[in-house]
């Protein structure tokens, strides 16, 4: 047994695991407040990248900079979106919501494609290329900021749904809406607020993954159907769901394409998909919006 | 206090309520008596902001109230607590209080009411690190009063409070009833129960299918043939 | 008056669009262009329809061919797919009616589509490198590119007497391309001795290949051996070697080194080598001027997928022109087959089967620059 191998690969696994938490996080917050399943929230993703990359190429402003301001614009772009596609919706059958998010994420993709063009590009960090040495493994510089960035954030998430008002307002509206409503819950203003939360931690994950590979405009599919795996894994509209889901998603994914291949590696996130419909469909965490 | 004039509501095509016109004064203790599916709930609803009418005016205090989102309406002071509770099953009892305290716009500091809550109901600070989902069917009926009064309420609806509750809850949801009016809340109770809503109440109306047909003090409804017959199986 | 002048400028107009041609009523030659325009080969497929768009531009400014006729390329989205491939052939041929094919980027669009084009009309694949692309072909079909086998045997010798690895590993895509390579640079290398540690399949849709370079580089090879024809791929590949801490020689496979890929990949690809039918630093006239066009015209640089774009218009317009016609497919395939053509890439010469035999070049990035290695 190669101990420097698995040790390498967990490693692996654990960083990609935290950008798919990252990811699916806003797709559980999203279906457990509002109890929409949203296609586009992959775009998202694709646009924190992107949007860090004109920022530093027009703007002309560093990455971590970059970074911060896409967080931020993708999660403002969560209050229009909420506005135009989803709110209006809200009291119109499940399918038509569905309907609806498709339509939205083939229009940011092809509007991508018409304005950033086809080609893919690469988002350029300072850290992308700088080795850290940990022991015997190694990690670039970025992945370890992807990496404590992500549980930075996360912690941050978490704290704030469990301990602040307004954390108690989402899981109120998420557990029961109309008895939120007749507590004072401004159910609109959840909405908005769960968007923006969703699009800025999409847009985050997209920032900080970017330069690990290359952005092209339709990543977004990517980062949505990985989101999927998580939350179906992990229950959908369980946080705590997302955080167990992702991270072992990353794991088993490396350890599959460690030790057997890459095309079982892309195939276990399948694989999980149908195990847990067929014997837990509600989830490893079961009940929602927790 | 409160006032409903011409109000229509509908679900789709189906009418739920029809022209229905009532009000409650300060200080009363109000009910709205009918069989079920006659649009009590409805009317509940409505006057809470989650249904807006298709016609008419609620008015409370003198000013209209029908086109405001839910919220505006609680910190007017025009609380509801719901048919079936409406809690939230993964969240503790206090953190329901801490919620119901939002929007509340009063002189009494949080503490206060929140001592006022849990002296009226003991078990609630018994079980204050519970979960919701967890308690028995009379504790959560106390926690959704709670709750609703930890938005300092002037004008407290209720919906079927009783609905499933043991014999000696319902007592002691009889004896809250009573010590929340005397505190000066107004108040508005739907029940099955005929006879205790009665035995509380200044005042009734009877909603048939979306219509209301009887109106009267609640000492006269008692003796009403028509309520003997169709609500007290007398 | 104001009715009048609106009608004598629209007249205007008119002869403007129409241009100073006089052959303005011949109808034009309609090429199909079936390239990749979504999925992961999208900007394969725009640089290689760049490539066509200028040749075609050459083509027409000069006149067109058949005594004026203009080339008119029709563009369809083959996805990257053998099924979106063989659709847009059936769609080009039978509601189109377009006079002839150019398309096949990929190896498994090629042995699909040219299923539906057997026998019926000229279709020329362009990038594909598969044997059986020609080796099961039909008596209208011709490809550009080398095949596998043809790029291998050069590139294997260029490999062992060159870059001289003791050992290599593969990371190879995991379809009828990359079992080919793979098996094919076992056998060459293994000829000439150098030690096979291991392959890595990755899949068509792959962003991350951390975990698959991880496990190569624990294998301590010489070399790594990558074969990626998706640009963005390759580029996310080679970065993440160095990444991963692989400190070795980086091998590219053979006709997939362009300037994308080099801005892309940055220091990391810099003294890799690869072989190319495409030598930037070449001085052919023809090359020139199709360079000098593409710029004019697009933004990106001018990379080998659309020399062969390029290639295949210009081939089909002589061709067409000796034949005398532009829709007689006997005609125009005994016309291909029939001398050798001076293209931008240098001559070639289609063989029987209808295989191009083309000059290859060795190349190498410098400076982030490619140049050939005489
Ligand atoms: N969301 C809804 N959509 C359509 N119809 C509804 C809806 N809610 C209630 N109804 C219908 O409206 C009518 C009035 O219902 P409502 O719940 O107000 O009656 P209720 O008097 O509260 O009855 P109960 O004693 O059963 O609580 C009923 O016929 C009911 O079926
Ligand atoms: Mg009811």
């Amino acid at each position: 047994m190669d101990w420097t191998l698995l040790g390498q690969q967990l490693a692996n696994g654990v960083v990609n695991g935290m950008n798919y938490v990252l990811i699916s996080t806003g797709l559980t917050l999203v279906f457990g407040v509002l109890r929409v399943i949203n296609f586009a929230h992959g775009e998202f993703y694709m646009l924190g990248a992107f949007l860090t990359y004109f920022a530093m190429s027009a703007l002309g402003i560093g990455y971590l900079p970059a970074v911060l301001l896409a967080t931020v614009a993708v999660g403002a772009l969560g209050i229009l979106v909420n506005r135009l596609f989803f709110w209006p919706l809200r009291k119109e059958h499940e399918f038509t919501v569905l309907l609806s998010s498709l339509g939205l994420a083939l229009l940011v993709t092809h509007g991508a494609e018409l304005g950033f063009g086809h080609d893919p590009k690469y988002l350029n960090s300072p850290f992308t290329d700088d080795i850290l040495e940990v022991g015997t493994i190694v990690l670039t510089q970025q992945r370890v900021l992807i990496f404590a960035a992500a549980v930075l954030v996360l912690a941050a998430t978490y704290a704030a749904i469990r301990w602040t008002t307004f954390g108690r307002m989402m899981r109120a509206t998420a557990q029961n809406p109309e008895g939120a409503a007749l507590t004072g819950v401004d159910i609109r203003f959840v909405h908005t607020i769960t968007f923006v939360l969703a699009c800025g931690l999409a847009g985050l994950a997209g920032a900080l993954v970017g330069p690990v590979a290359m952005i092209f405009p339709t990543v977004g599919s990517w980062a949505v159907l990985k989101g999927f795996i998580v939350v179906i894994l992990g229950g959908l509209g369980s946080v705590p769901g997302a955080l167990v889901g992702g991270l072992t998603l990353g794991v088993v994914e490396a350890l599959a394409g460690g030790y057997v291949s890459l095309g079982f590696m892309e195939a276990i996130g399948y694989a999980i998909i149908i195990l847990v419909l067929l014997w837990r469909p509600q989830g490893l965490f079961g009940s929602v919006a927790r | 206090m409160l006032e409903l004039v011409g109000i229509d509501v509908r679900y789709g095509h189906k009418r739920a309520l029809e022209g229905v016109s009532m009000r409650v004064n300060q200080g009363e203790i109000v009910t709205l008596i009918g069989s079920n599916g006659a649009g009590k709930t409805t009317a509940l609803k409505t006057m809470s902001g989650l249904i807006r009418p298709a016609a008419g005016e609620i008015r409370f205090e003198g000013e209209r109230i029908d086109r405001l989102p839910p919220h505006r309406i609680i910190e007017r002071g025009l609380v509801q607590v719901p048919e079936g509770r409406l809690l939230f099953p993964d969240m503790t009892v206090m953190e329901h209080l801490d919620l119901g305290a939002h929007r509340a716009r009063s002189d009494q500091p949080f503490s206060a009411r929140l001592d006022g809550i849990l002296s009226l109901f003991p078990i609630l600070a018994e079980r204050r690190a519970q979960k919701a989902g967890t308690l028995s069917g009379g504790q959560q009926q106390m926690l959704a009063i709670g709750r609703a009064l930890m938005a300092a309420p002037r004008f407290l609806m209720l919906d079927e409070p009783s609905l499933g509750l043991a014999p000696v809850m319902v007592d002691l949801l009889a004896d809250a009833i009573r010590t929340m009016h005397a505190s000066g809340i107004t108040i508005l109770v739907v029940e099955q129960r005929v006879d205790l809503a009665l035995s509380l109440a200044d005042r009734g109306y009877v909603l048939e299918t979306g219509r209301i047909v009887i109106e009267d003090s609640a000492d006269r409804l008692l003796s009403d043939s028509r309520i003997k017959s169709a609500y007290l199986g007398i | 008056m104001f009715r009048t002048t609106l009608l004598a400028s629209g007249m205007a107009l008119a002869l403007l669009a129409a241009g100073p041609a006089v052959a303005q009523d011949k109808p034009p030659v309609k090429i199909a262009a079936i390239v990749p325009q979504s999925g992961a080969g999208a900007f394969d497929g725009q640089l290689a329809l760049e490539g066509m768009q200028a040749e075609a531009a050459l083509v027409n400014a000069a006149g067109g061919i058949l005594g004026g006729r203009k080339i008119e390329l029709v563009v369809y989205d083959d996805k990257g797919t053998p099924e979106e491939g063989v659709s847009a052939a059936r769609r080009a041929m039978e509601q189109d009616k377009v006079d002839m094919i150019v398309g096949g980027w990929f190896s498994a669009v090629a042995l699909s589509m040219k299923e539906v084009t057997r026998d019926k009309i000229i279709s020329v694949m362009t990038s594909s490198q598969h044997p059986d692309v020609t080796a099961k072909g039909h008596k209208f079909l011709f490809r550009l590119n080398a095949t596998s086998n043809m790029m291998s045997s050069k590139y294997g010798q260029e490999i062992c007497a060159r870059i001289k690895p003791k050992s290599v590993a593969f990371i190879t895509i995991n379809d009828d391309f990359g079992r080919l390579e793979v098996d094919n640079y076992t056998k060459l290398l293994g000829a000439c001795n150098v030690e096979i540690k291991g392959n890595e399949f990755y899949n068509r849709n792959d962003t991350d290949f951390t975990v698959a370079l991880t496990k190569l580089k624990s294998l301590n090879p010489d070399a790594i051996y990558v074969s990626a024809i998706n640009t963005s791929q390759g580029a996310t590949i080679y970065r993440q070697a160095r990444q991963a801490g692989f400190r070795g020689t980086l091998i590219a496979s053979a006709g997939n080194m362009n300037p994308k890929l080099i801005e892309l990949a940055g220091p990391a690809l810099e003294g890799v080598y690869s072989i190319s039918l495409y030598a930037p630093d070449s001085d052919n006239a023809k090359l020139k001027a199709w360079t000098e066009q593409y710029g004019k015209t697009f933004k990106n640089q001018p990379a080998f997928i659309g020399t062969l774009g390029a290639q295949a218009v210009q081939v089909l317009a002589a061709a067409a022109d000796k034949a005398g016609t532009a829709n007689d497919p006997d005609k125009i395939a005994a016309a291909l087959r029939s001398q050798t053509w001076p293209t931008l890439l240098g001559e070639i010469k289609f063989e029987e089967n209808g295989q191009a035999l083309q000059n290859l070049y060795l190349i190498r990035v410098e400076g982030g620059k490619i140049v050939s290695i005489k």
